[in-house]
């Protein structure tokens, strides 16, 4: 059959993806090990960019390669082994993950040399441990010996599962989403170790397939779940990558927003700071500046750089003493700034450090939340107070703030406490998105918060990974739909071809039979034609013996007859008697010769059915043989109503002849009874002929029913053994039996259906 | 009496020497013609063949036998009840055949009588006796003008 030979030949094909798969594996897996035991940091790396594959990968790589092998060879203890120990590798790994404890199996046999960018050194990557879960539960499902007809199915959809894990993480390598090929930022999977889990896949799905092309000579049926699995893990990767890389995009624009802004908010502070510290210097070079002066400076000041609420000159015993702009500071004036323990170490810190330094979040004078810029003014080495920036958050930052990185939320802190926010009450705050960073000002930090809102976010979180997903499934069912209809069509062929090739050899066989019937019907009616022929050469014979046999008899009778009436005086008595045994054996010779044409006229006439009266029959036939011997003691007892359907010219022959043999083999008895009736057996009626005659040995009770064979000698009682065989004749023509009980002297039963 | 004819269709000299035996005994031997096949007797009848030179003989009684050489019985009795001359002549078939379509096949002839020749002479004997007594003596044979 040629569908066999097809598919031995993809066993071969599959053989070699394995051996292929197994042994690109244990070669990667042996020499990276090699390369961990020799710290030959290339074998580890394989190429320089490449993150280094881990000692429990190569290991885990090592052991599937094995597996694989041992299926071709026969071997499926060894790949049982090599499974259970490279899924434990990968599920105590995930259990690390998961829980994340330490279980010390990633430095158990080796100490770890080369630095891999991995929170846990010696780990490997999650998806690696998934995918070696995979892999060993793959091994073990084709290796053990249970449930062998779904053993296929499950290895081919772990093989799908784990080749497009390892391409996943390999186009993500390609594409450079980072998160793809190594779960959040914990370990990177090495890009050796996604094609590596690639090939291991594929090695997977060769045995499984392997198995089935050998068991059910066809493509297996698990390839439509197989592909549908491969391709929509695929398609799942691919979206998470996407959101990956948009999250990812969207963070990095978070950072350089919070890092622009820091640069923006120091240099607002900066030239302030530097501006005052312009007026201390000049303060000092003048020994002390004029008053009107001063305020030149500083009303100059407070119209060129927005962001001051005022400025001021504070005495060494810390009161303000000039405030520019007078107008709403009149409050300040005079005002001790030391008026609190911790405001006085201050603002003596700052005299004792000779350094810019600014306040805490403080309320102003003008009401507000804000800060005070001290700059101490030291007059050829004497401390003679400071001048004073006074800042409120909102007039300073806004001045910025207002209009930089738009869509952002922005807050800026003072150690706890809040000193500035926009736009965080307009959108809602999501704390995952929150890039923070410091600001460090002259004995300050400010922390600054800055989150995209959900507007932006909204802006930025494009629909693309969804529609990609979206579309990737559809393809995944597309791509399933086509495999499985190829895969129908090619079995439907199959069938098809099988069906049709029966039904030729149907259609042969029904010639064949045609013919043969018409043979036989040729050769039927050559022999009707024959039995035809026959049936007519045997009419012609008994009717010759009919006229024939005859005519002979008669003349032996006839002319013995006148031999002993015309010549009687002329011959003794012995003479007489022998002329008298000359026409009684042609008398029975007559006879002999009428009961044989009666036999054969029963055989040849057309059967009819009608219903007979066998009961009238029984009658007539008794008393005609009551005629023939008057004097007989002879009983008839003949049941009413008795009837059968049967030919009308032959049932009276068997009648006749049981009850004549009744007759006779009752004729040595002095009384006898002759009993005709009918009774039932098995539901069907039973005629019978009983008498209590001379009976017969049951020994010869085979041969009663062939013609002229004779239970009873001849000059006990006469016959010539025909009548029986003539009702047997009869009966079995009307597709009945008979049959007879008898036992010598108790007389003799013959019974026969029709 | 001299012109009451039998005409002994019969092919086996024994059975002839008997029936004519039994004739003979009933005092009926005188007028008896006998033919020895079918063609005997149609020429006989008719007048033609080894009997042209005479006039035919218009028996009272034809005693006929069915297995006859030639021309077999019911051919015979076909061919007298077929001609206007002969066609109301008595014919009774004797012969050694009960078969039932030989029966039928004569009346349906129009045979007058039809006797199965008994295989025990004396019942032979009876029969020739009544048969002759009957159809040469009872019997009136339909007029000679036809």
């Amino acid at each position: 059959m040629p569908a066999v030979k097809k598919w031995n030949r993809f066993a071969p094909w599959s053989n070699r993806v394995v051996i292929v798969a197994g042994g690109v594996l244990a070669t990667v897996g042996l020499g990276a090990l090699l390369g961990w035991y020799t710290h030959a940091v290339a074998l580890v790396r394989m190429l320089p960019p490449f993150v280094p594959m881990q000692y429990s990968t190569a290991l885990g790589f090592l052991l599937c390669g094995v597996g694989l092998l041992s299926f071709v060879y026969g071997r499926p203890r060894l790949a049982m082994a090599c499974g259970a120990v490279a899924a434990a590798i990968g599920l105590l790994t995930l259990i690390e993950y998961v829980f994340g404890t330490d279980l010390a199996i990633d430095r158990l046999l080796i100490q770890h040399f080369v630095t891999a960018e991995t929170p846990q050194p010696g780990r490997m990557a999650p998806n690696s441990a998934l995918s070696f879960v995979l892999s060993g539960a793959a091994l073990l499902v084709m290796s053990s010996s249970t449930r062998p007809r779904q053993r296929p199915l499950i290895a081919g959809i772990l093989g799908a599962l784990i080749i497009a894990l390892g391409l996943g993480a390999f186009l993500g390598y390609l594409g450079g989403v980072e998160s793809d090929h190594g779960w959040r930022d914990l370990t990177r999977a090495a890009v050796q170790t996604g094609t590596g889990f690639a090939v291991l896949g594929a090695g997977v799905f060769a045995t499984a397939w392997r198995r089935d092309a050998v068991r059910e000579r066809g493509a297996p049926l698990w390839l439509t779940i197989f592909v549908g699995v491969m391709v929509a893990t695929l398609a799942v990767a691919l979206w998470q990558a996407l959101i990956v890389q948009e999250r990812a995009q969207i963070e990095r624009t978070t950072v350089a927003q919070a890092s622009s802004l820091k640069t923006e908010i120091k240099g607002l502070i900066e030239p302030r700071i530097l501006a005052l510290d312009r007026m201390a210097k000049r303060w000092e070079v003048r020994g002390k500046t004029p008053r009107a002066e001063w305020e030149t400076d500083a009303k100059l000041l407070l119209a060129h750089q927005p962001g001051f609420q005022a400025i001021g000159w504070v005495d060494p015993s810390f009161h303000v003493r000039w405030i520019v702009p007078l107008t709403g500071n009149e409050a300040a004036r005079d005002l001790n700034l030391a008026f609190e323990e911790r405001r006085r170490g201050a603002l003596e810190a700052a005299r004792d450090r000779r350094k810019v330094t600014l306040t805490r979040s403080a309320s102003l004078v003008k009401g507000g939340k804000g800060f005070l810029l001290y700059v101490p003014i030291f007059v050829a080495g004497e401390f003679d107070g400071f001048i004073l920036g006074v800042f409120s958050f909102r007039g300073l930052l806004d001045t910025v703030l207002r209009n930089l990185a738009p869509g952002y939320a922005i807050t800026v802190f003072d150690g706890a406490r809040k000193i500035y926010s926009r736009n965080v009450s307009g959108g809602r705050h999501d704390a995952g998105w929150v890039k923070k960073t410091k600001i460090d000002l002259h004995g300050l930090t400010w922390r600054l918060r800055v989150s995209p809102d959900s507007e932006l976010l909204a802006k930025a979180q494009s629909s693309l990974p969804e529609v990609a997903l979206a579309v990737a499934l559809l393809m995944a069912v597309l791509v399933t739909l086509t495999v499985h209809l190829a895969q129908t069509a090619r079995l439907r062929a199959t069938q098809t071809e099988g069906a049709n090739r029966k039904l030729e050899n149907e259609i042969a066989e029904r010639k064949r039979a045609e013919a043969m019937v018409r043979s036989l019907n040729a050769e039927l009616e050559k022999r009707v034609i024959g039995v035809g022929a026959a049936n007519q050469e045997l009419e012609a014979f008994t009717y010759s013996v009919s006229h024939d046999l005859r005519a002979p008899l008669r003349a032996m009778d006839g002319f013995s007859q006148a031999l002993l009436e015309d010549y009687a005086d002329k011959l003794d008595a012995e003479g007489r008697d022998y002329l008298k045994r000359v026409r009684a054996a042609s008398v029975q010779m007559g006879r002999l010769v009428d009961d044989l044409l009666q036999l054969s006229r029963t055989g040849r006439a057309e059967l009819e059915r009608k219903t007979v009266d066998l009961s009238k029959l029984a009658r007539a036939t008794s008393v005609e043989l009551r005629k023939t011997k008057p004097d007989r003691e002879v009983t008839f007892d003949i049941a009413p109503g008795v009837v059968a359907k049967g030919d009308p010219r032959l049932l009276p022959i068997v009648l006749e002849n049981l009850l004549g043999n009744a007759w006779k083999f009752t004729s040595k008895h002095p009384e006898a009874r002759i009993e005709f009736a009918v009774t039932k057996k098995d539901g069907r009626p039973v005629y019978y002929v009983r008498d209590d005659g001379a009976g017969f040995d049951m020994a010869y009770a085979d041969k009663l029913f062939k013609p002229f064979q004779r239970l009873h000698s001849a000059d006990k009682f006469e016959g010539n053994g025909i009548g029986l065989a003539t009702v047997a004749r009869i009966v079995r023509r009307h597709g009945g039996r008979v049959w007879a009980d008898s036992a010598v002297e108790k007389g003799t039963t013959v019974y026969f259906t029709l | 009496m001299k012109d009451r004819l039998i005409l002994l269709v019969e092919d086996n000299p024994d059975d002839e020497a008997l029936i004519l035996r039994a004739l003979r005994k009933a005092n009926l031997a005188n007028g008896v013609v006998v033919a020895h096949d079918g063609v005997e007797a149609l020429d006989c009848l008719f007048g033609t063949g080894v009997y042209a030179a005479r006039e035919p003989v218009k028996p009272v009684l034809t005693l006929l036998d069915l297995k006859l050489p030639k021309v077999n019985g019911l051919e015979v009795l076909e061919c007298i009840r077929g001609d206007d001359r002969t066609k109301r002549l008595p014919v009774v078939i004797l012969t050694s055949s009960g078969e039932q379509s030989d029966i039928l096949r004569g009346y349906e002839l129009g045979v007058n009588s039809y006797v199965c020749k008994p295989i025990e002479y004396g019942g032979l004997l009876q029969a020739i006796t009544q048969l002759g007594l009957y159809w040469v003596f009872l019997n009136e044979p339909p007029p000679d003008g036809r």
